[in-house]
C-alpha cells in the first residue's frame, strides 16, 4: 500500500468525524411563529355559517403579493365571424283545422225535360199585331226637306298651267279615231245642285266612326311571281316579231271579276252595296265554332221594292261542317237578311229582273275568330 | 230501195230531232244573282227577357230569381246583351199570349225569351219559349222543366242552356259544376280544401277539411268522382273521392316516392299521372278495375301533366327533354312523342279540348304567365291572358270557355278563379266566397 493511500484514508476519516461531531457549528433552532386556535363545536359552526360573522382573528394576516408572471403575448388568433345567432323558428301554427264537412247534398234535382211544348197552352198562335201608328212614325221619322244651300254656279277658275300649243297639236295628230261631232249638251231645266241635302249643325254633327267595326280583311294573297324578262341578248328577233304580231291580234283581256261579285249584270257597285247592307246585320259573334267553319249557299226571292221574300229563304248546300253547324249558320244569315231589309235594299228598281232571285254564298271563315 | 224505205230513216231523224227539242228546257227567265258574303260584324246579340210570369200566387219571387239567373247566364258569355226592361214597349200579357214582334223589333231585340213559373209546395215548374224577333217565328218548341224548389238554380241554368244552344248552334255549359281548391289565409300559411260549386260560383260546398294540403282536383267524365293529390301522409299521393258520399281512398299506383298530377281517361276507367321514383319523373297509367299500371315514358327528363285526347287515343303532356319545358303528344300506349310547342318561353299544364281541336296550356315568358290555346299540331297559338301568375286551365263542357286560376303579386296576394272565351274576349272573375285555385270543370249535368 502506498503512502498516498494512507493519507487519503486518513483525511476522509477526519472529515467524517468532523461532520458527525459538528465542531464549530451553531446549534440554536430557527425562530417560528405560533398562532393560537380555539376549538368550536358543530352547533357553533352552523350558527356561524348562518350569518353570524365569526370573530376577527387576533392577528392580522399579511396579504400575499401575487407574483407577476410575464407571459409572452400569444399571436392574435384569426377570429372567424361567428354566425348570426339563428333565432329559433317561431312555432308554426297549424292551420285551423276546420271541421270535416258532411257530405253535401249534391243530389240532382228532379228535373224533367219535356220535349213536348208546355201544356198551357200547347202551341200559342203567334199573331203579329199591326204596328202601332205611333210606333211607326217614331221609328222612321220623315226627314225634313233639306234647305238648299246650293251656291250659284261658279265659273271654272283659270288653269294654273297652260298647255303648250305644240303638245296640243301632237296629241291631236296621234288621235286616229276622228272625233265625233260633239253632241250639243242637252240643257235640262234642273235646279242647281245642292251642296248638301240637309243642314247639320255642329251639335248635330254625326259621328263618322263606325259603331260596329268589321273584322279586318285577311291578308291578300301574294301576287303570282312575274316571270323575269329575258335579257336582250337572249331575245330571238323572229320570235319577238311573231310575238308582237300575235299581241296585236290578242283581244283585250276582260277584267277579272272581283271575288264575291260574279254573276248577273248588275253593276259592281250595286252588288257590293247590297252585300254591305246585309253584312252590317250579319253577326258572326254568336256562331258556334263549327258554324264558323261552315260555308253555306242560300237562295231567296226578292220583291220589286227590294225586300226578301221571307218564305223563300232556303238553305241550298253547305260545306265544311255538320248539318247542325250549317243550320246555325243559315239561321244567322237569314236573320241578317231580314233584319237589315229596312225600307228595302238599295238595288236598282229598273233592273229588278237581275236581282229577282238571289243565290247568296255565306262564307264565315274569314270572320273566324282567330 | 223503195221510196217508203228511203223515207223511214228520214222520218226517224225528224222524230229524233223533235223529241230532242222537246227535251230541251225552255230558256230560263233569268239566272239568279250570285253573290258571296264574307264581311260581317262581331257583336253581342241583344235579347229581351221579361221577368217570367208567376202562374201561381206566391211564385213571384221564384219567377224573378229564375229570370235573373237565366239573364246572368246568357250575358256572362259575352255573346248576348240584355235589353233593360225600361226599354220595353210592351210585355206579353200571358205566357200563351201573342207576341207583338213589332214592339220588340223597335227596340232592336233579336231574340225574345218568355217564360212562366209555378210553385206548388216544394215543387216548381218552369216553362219558356224562345222567339226570333225579326223572323217573327219561334225558335224550336217550348220546354218545361219540373223539379224541387231547392234545385231552382239548376232549372234556370237549363233554360239558359237551351236558349244558348238554339241561338249559337252548340251545347251550353251553364248546368255544370266546378271542383277547385278553396284557399284561405296568407300565402305562407294557407289552408286548402277541396270544394265544389256551380259554374258561376254559387252553391259552394266543401269536400275535405283543411288538415292536409290538397292539390289539382280533376273531375271524372261523369262528374261523380274526383281525383286529387293529397299530402296527408307527408308525401304527395293520389286519392279518389266519391262526390256523393265524400268517401275517399288512395289510388293504387306504381311504386314511387311521389304520385301527382292525375287525370281520368274519357271513359273513366283509367287514370294517368306522374310518378317520381329516384329523382326521375315519368308518366304512368293505372287501370282502375284491375289496378295494373303501365309506364308510358322512360327518360331522365321530367314528364308530367298528362291529358287524354277526347277519343282517348293520344296523350298531351309537358316535358323538359329538350332542355326547356315544352308540350308533346304521344300515343295513349306510350311511344315516341312529337313536340308541338316551339315558341319562346316555357309551356306547361296542357289540357285537351272536349271538342278535340285545341289544347289549352300555361305559358311563362319574360316573367309573365299566360293562358293560351293552340291547335293539336301546335299551329295557331293564341295567348288569351297575361298576368303575374295565370295557370291551370280547364275547359267548359262545350269547349268554348276556359277557367283558370290567377294569383296576385306580393305577400298578401290572393288566388282567384277567372274565365275567358277562347277568342280572348270576355275575361271574368268567378265570384267565390274565398280564394280559389286548380279549377276542374265537370260535365254538363243530365
Amino acid at each position: 500500500m502506498s503512502i498516498g493511500t494512507y493519507l487519503s484514508g486518513t483525511g476522509h476519516a477526519a472529515l467524517v468525524v468532523w461532520m458527525v461531531v459538528g465542531w464549530g457549528m451553531d446549534a440554536e433552532p430557527l425562530p417560528f411563529e405560533i398562532t393560537e386556535v380555539s376549538v368550536v363545536s358543530g352547533e357553533e359552526f352552523a350558527a356561524l355559517t348562518q350569518g353570524v360573522q365569526p370573530d376577527q382573528p387576533v392577528g392580522t394576516v399579511p396579504e400575499l403579493e401575487q407574483p407577476e408572471i410575464e407571459v409572452p403575448e400569444p399571436p392574435a388568433p384569426v377570429v372567424e365571424t361567428p354566425p348570426e345567432p339563428v333565432e329559433p323558428p317561431a312555432p308554426i301554427e297549424a292551420p285551423t283545422v276546420e271541421a270535416p264537412p258532411e257530405a253535401p247534398d249534391l243530389t240532382v234535382p228532379d228535373t224533367v225535360v219535356a220535349d213536348a211544348p208546355p201544356d198551357v197552352p200547347d202551341t200559342p198562335t203567334i199573331v203579329t199585331p199591326p204596328p202601332s201608328a205611333e210606333l211607326g212614325s217614331s221609328l222612321r221619322p220623315v226627314p225634313r226637306p233639306a234647305p238648299r244651300v246650293a251656291p250659284e254656279i261658279v265659273a271654272q277658275p283659270e288653269p294654273d298651267a297652260t298647255i303648250a300649243p305644240e303638245v296640243t297639236e301632237a296629241a291631236t295628230e296621234q288621235a286616229e279615231t276622228p272625233a265625233e261631232d260633239p253632241a250639243e249638251p242637252v240643257e235640262e231645266t234642273t235646279a242647281p245642285e245642292a251642296a248638301s241635302d240637309q243642314i247639320v249643325t255642329e251639335a248635330e254633327e254625326p259621328a263618322f266612326a263606325p259603331e260596329i267595326s268589321t273584322r279586318p280583311q285577311t291578308r291578300p294573297s301574294r301576287p303570282a311571281a312575274v316571270a323575269e324578262a329575258p335579257s336582250e341578248e337572249a331575245v330571238d328577233p323572229v320570235a319577238a316579231a311573231l310575238a308582237e304580231a300575235g299581241a296585236a291580234e290578242t283581244p283585250t283581256p276582260t277584267p277579272t271579276p272581283t271575288p264575291g261579285l260574279s254573276g248577273g249584270q248588275l253593276s259592281e257597285g250595286d252588288k257590293s252595296g247590297f252585300l254591305r247592307q246585309i253584312g252590317n246585320c250579319w253577326n258572326t259573334g254568336t256562331l258556334s265554332t263549327g258554324a264558323q267553319s261552315t260555308i253555306i249557299v242560300m237562295t231567296f226571292d226578292m220583291t220589286p221594292d227590294g225586300r226578301p221574300v221571307t218564305d223563300s229563304i232556303r238553305l241550298g248546300s253547305f260545306t265544311g261542317g255538320t248539318a247542325s253547324d250549317a243550320d246555325a249558320a243559315f239561321q244567322t244569315a237569314r236573320r241578317a237578311l231580314i233584319r237589315c231589309t229596312g225600307e228595302g235594299y238599295d238595288l236598282p228598281r229598273d233592273q229588278y229582273e237581275l236581282w229577282q232571285r238571289v243565290e247568296l254564298t255565306v262564307d264565315p271563315t274569314a270572320m273566324r275568330q282567330r | 230501195m223503195s221510196i217508203r224505205a228511203m223515207m223511214k230513216p228520214i222520218l226517224t231523224l225528224v222524230m229524233a230531232f223533235g223529241l230532242g227539242a222537246a227535251a230541251v228546257p225552255p230558256v230560263s227567265a233569268q239566272e239568279p244573282l250570285q253573290l258571296t258574303l264574307r264581311d260581317g260584324v262581331i257583336e253581342a246579340l241583344p235579347f229581351a227577357l221579361p221577368t217570367f210570369q208567376a202562374e201561381v200566387a206566391g211564385s213571384e219571387q221564384m219567377a224573378a230569381d229564375i229570370s235573373r239567373v237565366v239573364s246572368e247566364d246568357l250575358t256572362s258569355t259575352g255573346l248576348f246583351r240584355q235589353i233593360p226592361s225600361s226599354a220595353f214597349i210592351s210585355t206579353p200579357a200571358g205566357f200563351g199570349s201573342p207576341v207583338a214582334f213589332a214592339d220588340w223589333r223597335a227596340i232592336n231585340a233579336q231574340a225574345l225569351v218568355t217564360g212562366a213559373v209555378a210553385v206548388n209546395g216544394s215543387q216548381v215548374t218552369v216553362k219558356f219559349r224562345l222567339y226570333d224577333v225579326f223572323s217573327g217565328a219561334e225558335m224550336g218548341e217550348g220546354l218545361q222543366f219540373a223539379g224541387t224548389t231547392d234545385g231552382w238554380r239548376r232549372m234556370a241554368h237549363k233554360v239558359a242552356d237551351v236558349v244558348y244552344s238554339r241561338i249559337t248552334g252548340e251545347a251550353g255549359y251553364f248546368d255544370s259544376r266546378v271542383v277547385f281548391v278553396a284557399e284561405t289565409g296568407p300565402k305562407d300559411n294557407r289552408a286548402k280544401r277541396l270544394a265544389i260549386m256551380d259554374y258561376d260560383g254559387a252553391n259552394v260546398q266543401y269536400l275535405t277539411d283543411s288538415s292536409a294540403i290538397v292539390l289539382a282536383p280533376r273531375f271524372s267524365p261523369t262528374g261523380d268522382r274526383v281525383l286529387y293529390t293529397s299530402y296527408e301522409s307527408g308525401f304527395p299521393r293520389i286519392n279518389v273521392l266519391d262526390v256523393a258520399t265524400v268517401g275517399r281512398q288512395q289510388l293504387q299506383t306504381a311504386q314511387g316516392d311521389m304520385a301527382f298530377s292525375p287525370r281520368f281517361s274519357r271513359d273513366g276507367r283509367q287514370v294517368i299521372y306522374s310518378l317520381t321514383n329516384g329523382g326521375n319523373t315519368d308518366i304512368y297509367r293505372t287501370d282502375l278495375a284491375t289496378g295494373q299500371f303501365t309506364r308510358l315514358t322512360n327518360t331522365p327528363a321530367i314528364e308530367t301533366a298528362p291529358s287524354f285526347s277526347p277519343d282517348g287515343s293520344q296523350i298531351v303532356f309537358e316535358s323538359d327533354r329538350s332542355g326547356t319545358q315544352q308540350l308533346y303528344i304521344m300515343s295513349a300506349n306510350g311511344g315516341e312523342p312529337r313536340r308541338i310547342s316551339f315558341g319562346n318561353g316555357r309551356y306547361g299544364t296542357p289540357v285537351w279540348s272536349p271538342r278535340g281541336d285545341l289544347i289549352a296550356f300555361t305559358k311563362q315568358q319574360d316573367g309573365r304567365f299566360h293562358i293560351g290555346v293552340m291547335r293539336t299540331d301546335g299551329s295557331e297559338e293564341r295567348l288569351l291572358t297575361s298576368s303575374f301568375l295565370d295557370e291551370g286551365p280547364t275547359w267548359a263542357p262545350n269547349g268554348r270557355v276556359i277557367m283558370f286560376a290567377r294569383e296576385t303579386q306580393g305577400a298578401d296576394g290572393t288566388s282567384a278563379l277567372y274565365s275567358v272565351d277562347i277568342t280572348g274576349r270576355n275575361l271574368r272573375r268567378v265570384a267565390t266566397p274565398q280564394g280559389g285555385s286548380d279549377p276542374s270543370w265537370g260535365p254538363l249535368q243530365p
